[in-house]
Parts: structure tokens; sequence; C-alpha cells
């Protein structure tokens, strides 16, 4: 073994196996002290399961070797890791809403069988601006402030806390730019502070700007882990997914067919008001905007589960009425929700069960009751057509990637034989080599002549993908972009930011 | 990978090993527990536990909880009784008296369903006046008079088999195809594992819900139908007992506290273990209060390995 001085924690030989699949293969990973260490590579790769092995959340197959801070670690759990000092901050911040933010920094450090408040508020008030985040308030509640300010505290927490090791799942994935600016800059004073931490994050611009180590894994195999300045981002695409990948511009080149549907005047205050759009014939529209610009809501409402104040909705010529996400699904509007885990994914419940779950009638026999072969025959067919791997249709959805569930909800509303597809941000949180597979889909789908309406936060996927582009703010559409406009990303940035 | 997927199978296949333990050692102890006598009235006295049961679990499987099985029970064990011995026809009795569970049901499933207020806070408050309109019309008393005709339901036998077995036989074949096989039982299914999910996936939830609750209502009309037969009374109280046995015998049995998981073939046999432990005892000259010790205590343990495995 190396020098165990420079290094805070070293992985060696380390397999995992679930239920005879393994996630991960004979992995070598090591951290050192007061680096940042990004872990790049797809979903389903194992940079999940990793992290949950060194959280103590999984435990590792026999003969691994977990070395912290120069002891072997053993039989390590969650309470022995954060024990030693390692602190994960996940996706979803698992924090209290309900509880102050002083609480939600404190909790589990202070000794006695009483809490000191006053002291308590005081380490949180220096954490935090330790930190720099000196606008957060410990007084106020968890829910009450934004998601940026929620993984401040959830740093402040893990500072309080002693934490050496901090690991990061994709921080920035619902913050806004000035929020990952300020993450930078508190990036920067942790390591100052000799903390190690492991980035993780598809977003390569972010990946470049804080590691100091970039370690690619791959089908449970570490590829590569090297110096950051070794990289750049075609090599390190190819290598998280063995091959080359670009987004090459998926435009629809020819002008405008028919007029399939149409929205006019459509209103819910105070979400969204006065929304008027048309779709045409193999046309992809693209919908961007800040979060909290009322797109997904409006998308809601197309789909019937927000009921709107007023406005007409137009199918094909006919005017029709939606009060209900079943009124919806009879006259083909599909919506694939933004947050897959909580509006999405029935985790508990196979593949099969995920993708039939909005068109039973696909799966019915001739007594009207479920058939299974027709169930099987269904997922497997979904699970060919976009690539679902392993195909499985009797897994628990659970169990599969963040890709894979994604394409599974494609197949759900892909089965529900949509006429318009709403997809709010559907490569979230997802590999490049499955969001390429996505806006392929979602072009062959315009080519087949359903009207897709793509929200997405993600500038380059708009611009790449969408045919016409409208921008929201605040509730309303501010401006109106067609692709062939050649200015339009500084149309759609002006329009942003009003 | 198989593994996974068989994991219900397995629980189920636990049960039934419990199930044949139970069986050998009583009829080690006790020479007239294996008999086809025997056995025919363990099925009879399974029935009514069964089928609220049936009830519960659906409402559970959807994720929520009936606790007003009892009272309309009570309810209608009262209306039976009351209709009944004053010499209204019994065939009109039981259309009437149905109707009025299913009424209850409905109310149930309307507030569930429709008005998103929690299961428990409902049917604890519709279980509290449903109970006390049937003590009113009791005044509070058992009520007794009634015919030998509504001897069948708890009574008689087909041939060897009791009535009662005969009716849980079809209504368990009926609420088994349903659930497995109707799109209403799929979608109590995918409510129950998440609800949010469910609505953004295009299901109705509001109505597959309340139907769940008329579904519990129908069971505890049967239930009490049987009762009352068998009991040759009507009282307000006679379902009560059974509210937290068939949460215990539906858990027991693999449905998911949570909702969205387990089957019903799994909760009958939840109380299959229950009933033949109350059967052995009583063969055995046990107390009922040791009874309810023993079955506590299977259920804890049970509970407690089950979890231990689901961790690994």
């Amino acid at each position: 073994m190396r020098d165990s001085r420079e290094f805070i924690l070293q992985i060696a030989q380390l397999n995992k196996t679930y239920s005879g699949n393994q996630v991960l293969n004979n992995v070598n990973f090591d951290l050192k002290l007061g680096e940042v260490h990004a872990l790049v590579g797809e979903n389903g790769a194992g940079k999940s399961t990793l992290i949950k092995i060194i959280a103590g959340v999984e435990k590792p197959d026999p003969g691994a070797e977990i070395i912290f801070d120069g002891c072997p670690a053993v039989n390590l759990s969650p309470s022995k890791s954060v024990q030693m000092g390692i602190s994960v901050i996940y996706q979803d911040i698992s924090l209290f809403p309900n509880l102050s933010v002083a609480e939600n920094i404190c909790i589990g450090g202070q000794k006695g069988p009483f809490i000191k408040w006053q002291q308590m508020f005081e380490t949180a008030r220096s954490a935090l601006n330790k930190l720099g985040a000196i606008d957060i308030d410990p007084h106020m509640a968890l829910g009450e402030i934004s998601i940026g300010q929620r993984q401040m505290v959830a740093l402040a927490r893990a500072l309080t806390h002693e934490a050496r090791v901090i690991i990061m799942d994709e921080p920035t994935s619902s913050l806004s730019a000035n929020e990952v600016k300020a993450l930078y800059n508190t990036i920067q004073i942790l390591k100052n502070e000799n903390k190690s931490l492991i980035y993780i994050s598809h977003k390569f611009e972010e990946v470049f700007r804080v590691a100091d180590r970039i370690s690619v894994l791959r089908d449970g195999e570490l590829i590569a882990s090297k110096d950051a300045r070794e990289f750049d981002e075609q090599s390190l695409i190819s290598m998280m997914v063995g091959r080359e990948i670009r987004f090459p511009p998926l435009h629809n080149e020819e002008v405008a067919g028919k007029k399939i549907f149409e929205v006019t005047g459509l209103s819910k205050e105070p979400l969204f008001r006065d929304i008027s759009f048309s779709l045409y014939e193999n046309e992809i529209l693209g919908m961007t905007g800040l979060v909290g610009a009322g797109r997904s809501e409006m998308a809601q409402t197309l789909f019937g589960l927000i009921k709107a104040d007023k406005g007409r909705i137009f199918m094909g010529g006919k005017e029709i009425s939606i009060k209900s996400a079943v009124d919806a699904i009879k006259n083909g509007i599909c919506y694939l929700p933004e947050d897959r885990r909580g509006q999405g994914i029935f985790r508990i419940q196979s593949m099969a069960k995920n993708i039939t779950a909005a068109k039973l009638e696909s799966i019915l026999n001739r007594y009207r009751l479920l058939s299974r072969p027709k169930e099987m025959a269904v997922s497997e067919y979904y699970m060919d057509r976009l690539n679902i791997k392993p195909r499985l249709p009797d897994i628990s959805a659970d169990k599969m990637s963040g890709g894979n569930q994604q394409k599974v909800l494609f197949s759900r509303w892909l089965n529900a034989r949509p006429r318009i597809l709403i997809a709010d941000e559907p490569s979230s949180g997802i590999d490049v080599a499955t969001k390429a597979e996505i806006h392929k889909l979602l072009r062959e789908l315009a080519a087949s002549g359903v009207g897709v309406i793509l929200i997405s936060s993600d500038l380059p996927e708009t611009l790449a993908v969408c045919d016409r582009i409208l921008v929201m703010r605040n509730g309303n559409i501010v401006e109106q972009i067609s692709s062939m406009e050649s200015s339009q990303e500084e149309l759609i940035r002006k329009g942003l930011m009003g | 990978m198989k593994a996974l997927v068989s994991k219900d199978q397995n629980h189920e296949m636990t049960l039934l090993f419990i199930l044949i333990v139970l069986g050998i050692a009583f009829s080690i102890f006790s020479e007239s527990f294996f008999k086809i006598g025997n056995m025919l009235a363990i099925s009879a006295q399974m029935a009514e536990l069964s089928l609220l049961t049936l009830g519960m679990s659906v409402c559970i499987i959807s994720g929520g909880f009936d606790l007003s099985i009892g009272a309309m029970a009570g309810l209608s064990s009262v209306c039976l009784a009351v209709l009944i011995s004053s010499g209204m026809d019994m065939g009109l009795t039981i259309i009437l008296v149905l109707g009025l569970l299913l009424l209850c049901g409905l109310i149930n499933g309307i507030l569930i369903g429709y008005l998103r207020i929690n299961s428990m806070l409902v049917t604890l408050g519709t279980s509290s006046v449903f109970m006390g309109i049937a003590i009113v019309i009791s005044q509070g008393r058992a009520i007794s008079g009634l015919t030998e005709e509504f001897a069948v339901f708890g009574q008689q036998y087909l041939g060897v088999i009791p009535v009662q077995t005969m009716i849980l036989i079809v209504i368990l074949a009926f609420s088994f195809l349903i659930l497995s096989y109707s799109t209403w039982g799929r979608r109590i299914y995918l409510i129950g594992s998440n609800y949010e999910v469910a609505r953004f996936a295009g299901i109705n939830c509001g109505f597959n819900i309340m139907l769940v609750y008329v579904y519990s209502a129908a069971m505890a009309f049967l239930a009490s139908l049987i009762l009352t037969s068998r009991l040759a009374t009507g009282r307000a109280d006679l379902g009560e007992t059974y509210v937290m046995q068939s949460v215990a015998a539906a858990v027991f049995g693999g449905i998911g506290i949570n909702g969205g998981s387990g089957n019903l073939a799994g909760a009958i046999l939840g109380v299959a273990v229950f009933v033949i432990i109350s059967n052995g005892f009583n063969m055995l000259d046990f107390s009922q209060y040791a009874q309810q010790i023993v079955i506590g205590s299977i259920l804890i343990v049970f509970l407690a390995y089950r979890a231990q495995r689901n961790q690994e």
C-alpha cells in the first residue's frame, strides 16, 4: 500500500453482486486528503452502489479491502461510517423540512439529554458563515429555504459533524446558476479545510470545473482514474460509454405540416396565464424557462391534473374538454412527469406493471381480464424497442437504473398511443448515451405523427432537438423562436432573464 | 434475479410450513384434531374472519384501512335480526340489508376516495356512527327470534361441507380473480404502491378507491350474515373483535402494511394459522387468554423474522 497519510480512503478489490448480477467488478478506488475526486459514469455504471458501500448502506462481497485513514474498516454500517467522518449528501437532500436550519445542522451532534438551543444556533451560524452562506437564517424552517440553500445546510451539517469525507451526488441538478457559483466557492472552502470530496455529476462542465481527479466507471468497472487535466470532454464521454457520442442537431428539415394541436388563452392563476400556442405535424416544440416558470403546471393542466381557470384546447381542429387525466389519455394527451421517483415510477412494482399501467386495456383478453402473456409481450416489445436491459419484465423497477426507469416511462406512454406527448425534463439525471437515445426516440415519434412537446431547462438539448422553442417566464410565454433563426441562443437567454 | 421475483411465493411457503408444523403438533397431542370432521369445522370457523380479512386486505393493498368493518357487521346483524324476526321475507331482507351496507361502504369510499380524507380517520368516525345506529335499533340488546330458514348460512351443510365454507370458497375465488386479473384489482395495487404516481399515470384514483370500501362493506355483510345465522341472534357488537384480528391476519399473511403488495392467498393462509391455533388449543383445553398470548407472540416473531430477512 502507498503512504497512507496521503490517502484518507483506499478501496481495493471491491466486488458487489446483487442476486447474481455483478454491479461492481474488482474496483480499486482511492481518495486523497483535501482533493475533489469526481466520479463519472452512465446510469447503472455502479456509482451509486460504490457510494452506498462507502456510506455503509450496502455490504460489499467478501474479499474487499477498505482502508479509512490508515485503518481497515470492516463491517461498515451507516452509523459507523458517519462516526468515522463520512458524510453523504444525496440528490434529494435527506433533511427534515419541518425543523429549523439550526436543528438540521446540529441534530445528533449534541451531547446530553437536553437540547442547548443557544449553543445550537451559534454552532449553526458559525458553520454557515464558514461556508460563506451568510444569507441563511438558522431560525428558518428548512422547508422555507431554496434547494441551493438546503444544500449549504447539508454541507454545514457535514462540517459541524466533523466529516472528513463528503460525498455529493448530483449536487447541482436543481440549482440556479448563482447557487451553482456559490457551491463552487464552498467546495473551495472545504478543500482549504483539508476535507476530501467525492463529486458525482453528469455535467462535464462542472466536473472539469471542480475536480482534481476524475474516475470513470463503466459497467461496474473502474475504467480510468487520472488527474482531471489529462481528460477532455470527448475523451471522458467515450470512456464512459465506450464509444464516441455527439449530439447532432435533429431538426425536421421540412416546412411545418398541418396544425394538430392548439391551445388558446389557457390560464390558471397564479401559476400561468394566457398561454396560446400551436403544434404542427412532425414538429418537436420546445418549452424552456427557469424553475418555477409555470411549464410543468401548464403541462399538468393539459393532462387534466390541474383545473384551468379558462382557455380552450383543440385537437386536430376539434375542441376537446379535459377534466381529468382519464379524459386526457382518452384524447391521446400523455404527460411524462419531471419527478421520476415521486410521480413517474411505481418503485415496488415490476417493470411490466409499470409499462402497462396507463393503458391496461392493451393487455385484456376476450373476457376483459388481464392477460399475463399479453402483458409480457407488450413489455418485451417495448424493452426491445427502447433497449432496456436486462430484459426481465418481472424485475421490480427500483432495481433498475434511472435511465432504464425513464425508458420504462416512455414505454408506458408509447403503449398508451399518444397523439400528443409532453415530456417534462426527460433527460435530467440521465447518462449521455440514454439521453441521445431519448432524443432519437422523440424525433422518431414526431416523424410518425405524434406531436411532441419537450420541456427542458437544458439549453444545448433544447437547441439540438426542438424545431420551435417557447420561452416561459413567470407563467407567461415571453418568446417564440424557430430553429431557423440565427441567434436563438441569445434570444432564449434574453427571454429567461427578462 | 429469481429470488427477487419469487419473494411473494416464498412468503406463502413459509406460512404453509407453519401450518403443517402446527397441524402435526396438534395431531400428536390431540387425537381428534386431524379428523375430516374437525378440518371441516376449522374451515367453517375460518369463514367469518376470512371474509372480513379479505375486505381489510384489499383496503390495505390500496393504501388505506377500514376500521368500520366491525361496526358495519354489527349494523347488518341487527338489521337482519330485526327485519326477519318481524316477519319480513328472508330474500327481501338480505337484499335490503346488503343495500344498506353497500351504502355505508359508498359513504366511506366517497370520503376517502374523492375527498381524500385519511382512511383511518374516516372509518373511525363512520364506525362510531354505524355502531351508534345499530345500538339505537337494537336498544343495546341481543335480538333473537330468527327463523329456522335463516339458519342455513351458519349452521347447515351442503352434503358434508358447511354452508359458510361454500360461501367462503366462492367469494375467495371471485376476489382472487378480480384482484389479480381485473383492471380494478391492478389499479388498486398501483394506487397502493404510490398514490401520486398512479395519479400521474392517468388512473382514476377516486373511483377505484371508492370501490375498495364498497367491496369491504360487502365482505362485512357476508361475515355478519354467517355470524348472525350461526349465533341465531343479532348483536350490534358482534363484529368488533374481528377488526384488529383481520389487520393482524392480513399482515401475517404478507399484505404489506404500506400498500401495494401481498396477495389474498397469503391473507387466507394467515387466517388459517390463527384459526388452527385457536382450534387446536380448544381441543387441548387451553384458555382463550393463553391462545391470545400465543397468537400475538407468533405474529411478532414472524414479523421480526420477515423484517430481518428483508434487510438482507
